[in-house]
């Protein structure tokens, strides 16, 4: 051990490293266990614990976005043979690396970030296999929210645990800023597990009222959730439709309700990885690629590529009477009918629950004054506002407003050329019949008649 | 003096449209905001006003746009380091983000998922011209905006030996058999074939087509408070297209009449 530390400073020399401690603790836990293992490395810095992984591992792969750090990291690693640096901006690119059983993780500690890393690094585990997550500065007394908090987002989840903690003890003074809160680091565990399924949840509820609230609304969806079901078989996915409110619908519009959906999975003990929530006028294409792929763990929408009129009257009413003013992103402004997430965003739709809430009255006077949305606006302005990581996938995974495309036709071109198709904003329709038409020859082209 | 970023604006009147464009009087109002923009930005300006090739029936002016582009910087000595080419159909606003600053260096477009319907018999028009190569719509993206640089120069070159090596059967698939466009289906069956790397990831404010499909020329007339048109409160680039041409010159002149106050 004491040929590895040779050189390697403490942090109480340089407080962009960790403690000596740390490392011996770290080199005590992995020992010679993982010589023919891959270690993958979020946050070179100055490469110090570069050099420290370089000798417990056969690889080390280790990313950095400072090309200065990387040439001090490689410069005191030169006599190193078995490290791989990479000049990457691991929060905007895809964590594209095979057979890492280890990732240390020691990059921007906002629990954003972290968020990030820990589902990115997840990722990395094969099926029933398990990986170590290991985290530096997890007792850091920072006046946000950061490491440590993070890791607590997985306290329920049985698949995460904390198995060591190393380094410096809680109030330590080996950071010259604060003494630690707690512990300064901590090895994770995470075993994957198959019961964990990817969830589409799809709400089909009758309030047999009028108008939006009609029973007749509900008259295809039956083939929106056989086309569903038959995608989720196909995709190892789990379908959930839920048929009952959570709160009466006059408190709360429906469209509201889906920020219920963690407490709806843990009310009916379903274990879920990503969640897709998808409105009930859709169809989707069979062969629909598995988008639960393409997320990178990140909160996941789509566009609203419709009338852009609706939209920006829909901002700024929403801005003015219930944003004070602030603006959002207008192209970033996805559309309420497909949103994946997991579960790094179960803070956020509790905070949209109790935004509901607070400001109810308010919503609902604006909801009827203007008639430019329910939900969609106000999760718009939250997801920038509370600067949630957000990933757009094509217009093909939710291609609203066809007829504004010009595909929706007797030909149902639409098929030819994307992938989930939402029967919205149909102009001159009496009870909803062309949506409830157009769903149920969509599905029939794909499925034949309804089983 | 350094290589300068180059904004390449084809703007040839063609005198047989005359009629049809209003005597292109519309180029006046593009080149009033592009000019100023790049000013602004210290990018040199480059109309693109007398073509290469004078017979503009079987040289339209949107395939010399593209397969001269770099003949014409070369013959005009200019240093480039990125090009943008923009339709004279574009005005943008006074105070748009340096674009050139986003695209990572690559050949950077916009995706055009306006008309689909269009846009798909289009693809399947020239898919026989192009040995049946299967194009991906979902980056399918729209030629009156493009941005690339010198190691584009091949891509662009091939391109316009491809157009030469074939200017019959374009122009019989052009206006005859497929009715879809000019250059901008094959330019993207070239983009796909010659395996491009194309960032389609800038947002959409850099690239707003058919304004009136997508209901951007109202304003808020809930709240009343501003009567600014949508597409000039929250676009940086504008396109008049997608509209009955004979109107192009008629818009184009009450936007440059709401905003060339932004522009001393």
């Amino acid at each position: 051990m004491k040929d590895i530390l040779k050189d390697i400073p403490d942090k109480r020399q340089d407080k962009n490293t960790t403690s000596l401690k740390f490392k011996k603790d770290l080199i005590s836990y992995l020992g010679d266990n993982y010589k023919d293992k891959i270690c993958l490395e979020i946050g070179t810095s100055k490469g110090y614990s570069t050099r420290i992984l370089s000798h417990l591992f056969k690889k080390v792969i280790t990313c950095e976005n400072n090309i200065d750090n990387i040439n001090f990291a490689k410069d005191i690693n030169k006599d190193r043979d078995n490290i791989e640096f990479l000049n990457k901006d691991v929060y905007n690119t895809s964590w594209d690396f095979e057979d890492i059983d280890v990732v240390f993780i020691d990059c921007n500690h906002e629990i954003s970030y972290v968020l990030s890393d820990i589902r990115n690094a997840i990722n990395l585990c094969k099926k029933n296999e398990d990986i170590l997550l290991i985290f530096d500065d997890y007792g850091l007394d920072n006046p946000w929210e950061g490491v440590k908090e993070a890791i607590a987002t997985y306290d329920n989840d049985d698949r995460f645990e904390i198995v060591r903690e190393i380094g410096e003890p809680k109030g330590s003074d080996c950071n010259p800023r604060a003494l630690l809160r707690d512990v300064e680091g901590v090895i994770c565990k995470f075993t994957s597990n198959v019961e964990y399924k990817n969830i589409v949840f799809l709400m089909d509820i009758d309030l047999q009222g009028d108008g939006r609230y009609s029973s007749h609304r509900r008259d295809a969806y039956k083939y929106s959730i056989a086309s569903w079901q038959k995608w989720c078989d196909k995709n190892n996915t789990e379908l959930f439709v839920l048929n009952d409110l959570v709160v009466e619908y006059q408190k709360m519009a429906i469209c509201w309700q889906r920020y219920y959906l963690f407490d709806i999975l843990d009310a009916n003990d379903i274990k879920y990885d990503q969640i897709l929530m998808v409105d009930a006028d859709t169809i989707v294409h069979p062969d629909c690629p598995n988008f639960f792929d393409m997320s990178d763990g990140k909160y996941v929408g789509v566009h609203n590529e419709g009338s852009y009129d609706w939209i920006f009257r829909s901002i700024e009413n929403y801005s003015k009477y219930i944003f004070d003013s602030k603006m959002i992103d207008w192209w970033k402004y996805i559309n309420g009918g497909f949103q994946i997430v997991n579960e790094n965003h179960r803070n956020f739709f509790q905070k949209i629950i109790s935004f509901y809430f607070t400001n109810q009255d308010n919503l609902v006077k604006l909801q009827e004054t203007f008639h430019t949305g329910t939900d969609q606006t106000p999760l718009n302005f939250l997801l920038q506002l509370e600067n949630i990581d957000l990933k757009l996938l094509p217009y093909e995974f939710n291609m609203c407003d066809l007829p504004r495309k010009d595909i929706l036709g007797e030909d149902l071109l639409f098929t030819k050329v994307g992938w989930i198709y939402q029967f919205n904003s149909i102009p001159n329709q009496k009870e909803h019949n062309i949506t409830n038409y157009f769903m149920e020859k969509t599905y029939k082209h794909f499925h034949g008649e309804l089983s | 003096m350094g290589k300068k970023n180059v904004v390449w604006w084809p703007a040839v009147k063609n005198v047989d449209h005359n009629d049809k464009f209003g005597n292109f009087e519309y180029f006046q109002y593009s080149r009033n905001t592009w000019e100023y923009w790049c000013e602004k930005n210290d990018v040199l300006f480059v109309p693109f006003e007398v073509p290469v090739e004078d017979d503009l029936f079987r040289f339209r002016i949107n395939w010399q746009k593209a397969i001269f582009v770099f003949d014409e910087l070369d013959k005009r000595n200019i240093e480039y380091d990125q090009i943008a080419l923009v339709d004279s159909s574009f005005m943008i606003r006074w105070d748009t983000p340096n674009f050139f600053e986003m695209t990572d260096r690559k050949f950077t477009a916009w995706r055009d998922t306006d008309n689909m319907r269009w846009i798909y018999e289009s693809i399947q028009g020239y898919k026989d011209f192009f040995d049946g190569f299967v194009l991906d719509q979902s980056k399918y993206v729209n030629s009156g905006f493009i941005v690339f640089n010198e190691s584009h120069r091949e891509f662009f070159q091939s391109f316009k030996k491809m157009y030469y090596d074939n200017i019959d059967t374009l122009l019989e698939l052009q206006d005859k058999i497929v009715k879809r466009g000019n250059e901008q289906t094959p330019l993207n069956y070239w983009l796909q074939v010659k395996d491009i790397d194309v960032n389609i990831d800038l947002p959409i404010a850099f690239k707003l087509t058919h304004l009136q499909r997508k209901d951007m020329f109202s304003h808020n007339w809930q709240l009343d408070e501003d009567k600014t048109p949508f597409f000039i409160k929250y676009g940086y680039n504008f396109s008049f297209n997608g509209l009955p041409k004979d109107q192009r010159n008629n818009i184009m002149k009450q936007t440059w009449d709401i905003i060339k106050g932004n522009y001393k």
